[in-house]
């Protein structure tokens, strides 16, 4: 159901070495991050792209079909950071005259929001390099080897089980609501969705109780071993 | 210069598109100076919640698992969608209902995971923003949010308004938050930090507004829907709802 962690277990880098993929990911964010040269974001993202396109072997359609999702966000926030309103329309790049004020897109603006979505993009990809080829179960290594606390190891790793089971309970809810037409209005939207938290609120209270004796009855000491 | 902005304000809610998604900060989008300084403000606030949680766990191990399925549940909101007015398609931040049952500092942790899976998992947020993404959905949003439901209660408003407010607003100042940390990040030379926010504000938490509402809502509905269970006593959490 979720795509990234699909593609984390099935891609060609899965067993490459993961200290080597953290280190070549933070070493790119951090280049990323503190540069201000479009060409060097452009081409760690060219760099991330192939490495997970070419040699990862993620299907292109999808993994571009991953950028989608930043990109409405990029797209919000670059109408704020471009366009302003303004008295005059000296050193613009774009003018549009309104009553008594110009809708403007000054240059400099201009030139820090690409830098800023180039920048964006190329730190969004390094993401992915992470987090498409390193599966959960080998971030949660990493994470007891660099001595996170083991009690929010812990936590992590069980909600991490946890979110794929309700997520399946969701799915057969919802197509069984959707089926009666559940979704059909507005009041029939509130209805179906308040039905389904409930029934996933009791489902996870039910599931609650059952572990804690199945926990019990494996002789359970407060720590989860990993 | 109060027209200016009235002006800004009204051009960027005609221009908006409708599809508003409630989101997260991307990655990159914050420079290694505001991405580290909210981490540091975060840090506090996580760190109070974990020996919270450190306190409840020693008391009773299976709270663990309890924390761990709350916030498997937070989580899977952001996989739901939120009927709305505008057509829009948008996620409950679920924090509102969560501070209440379990406590803002609880819920900050809970938050800060929910949201490194939403990084992880679903390239929702970030690594690097995830202290700025903290601050304004697992910190900003539950401590409101708590706060609103004990003053409403104190003023002996219903338990079901008092629900709604706290949920709705806990909803809305996430999305106001994220707007100041975006305007102080990207405010320059000759664009004020004011103008900035104006515009910031009415992309991101003027078009929340409908949902936050929808989010108050539906968090009355199943408090509703659970209230039946409360005579019961499944579970001492739900003697706080």
């Amino acid at each position: 159901m979720l795509i990234i962690d699909r593609y984390a277990y099935i891609n060609k880098l899965r067993y490459f070495n993961d200290d080597l993929k953290l280190f070549l990911f933070i070493m790119m964010i951090t280049i990323a991050l503190f540069s201000n040269s479009y060409i060097v974001h452009i081409s760690i993202f060219i760099i991330m792209s192939v490495i997970l396109v070419g040699i990862a072997q993620i299907p292109i359609k999808g993994y571009f079909k991953m950028y989608l999702l930043p990109m409405s966000f990029i797209i919000l926030s670059l109408i704020a950071l471009v366009f302003s309103i303004s008295h005059s329309n000296v050193d613009t790049f774009f003018s549009v005259k309104l009553s008594n004020f110009y809708l403007v897109v000054r240059d400099d603006s201009l030139l820090k929001a690409i830098i800023l979505t180039t920048r964006a993009f190329s730190a969004i990809s390094c993401s992915y390099f992470l987090i498409l080829t390193t599966p959960f179960n080998n971030l949660i290594k990493l994470l007891l080897k660099y001595k996170i606390p083991v009690l929010l190891i812990e936590l992590i790793m069980l909600t991490y089980r946890f979110i794929f089971i309700l997520l399946e309970e969701i799915a057969k809810i919802y197509k069984a609501q959707d089926l009666r037409f559940g979704y059909i209005n507005m009041k029939n939207s509130f209805n179906s969705l308040g039905l389904l938290l409930r029934t996933l609120i009791v489902r996870i209270i039910k599931r609650y109780k059952d572990m804690i004796i199945s926990l019990e009855s494996k002789n359970y000491d407060n720590r989860f071993y990993m | 210069m109060k027209k200016k902005y009235l002006v800004l304000f009204g051009l960027v809610l005609v221009f908006m598109p409708k599809y508003a998604n409630a989101m997260h900060i991307m990655e990159g989008y914050l420079s290694p100076f505001w991405a580290g300084l909210w981490t540091i403000v975060s840090l506090p606030f996580v760190i109070l919640g974990f020996r919270n949680i450190s306190k409840m766990v020693k008391e009773d191990g299976n709270k663990k698992i309890l924390i761990a399925l709350m916030g498997a549940f937070v989580f899977v909101l952001s996989a739901l969608k939120l009927p709305s007015i505008t057509g829009s398609s948008s996620h409950p931040t679920g924090v509102g209902l969560g501070a209440i049952v379990l406590g803002p500092s609880v819920m900050s942790v809970i938050g800060m995971i929910v949201l490194i899976f939403q990084a992880l998992l679903l390239a929702h947020g970030g690594i690097t923003t995830l202290g700025a993404n903290t601050f304004s959905m697992a910190i900003v949003g539950p401590f409101v949010a708590f706060g609103i439901y004990k003053l409403s209660q104190k003023a002996g408003w219903k338990k079901e308004f008092s629900i709604f407010l706290a949920a709705a607003f806990g909803n809305l100042i996430t999305y106001v938050v994220t707007s100041f940390q975006l305007a102080m990040a990207h405010a320059g030379a000759n664009e004020g930090f004011m103008e900035l926010l104006v515009k910031f504000l009415s992309i991101f938490a003027i078009t929340q507004i409908p949902l936050a509402i929808a989010e108050g809502i539906l968090s009355v509905i199943v408090y509703n829907l659970i209230a039946g269970y409360k005579e019961e006593g499944v579970l001492a959490y739900e003697k706080n709802i």
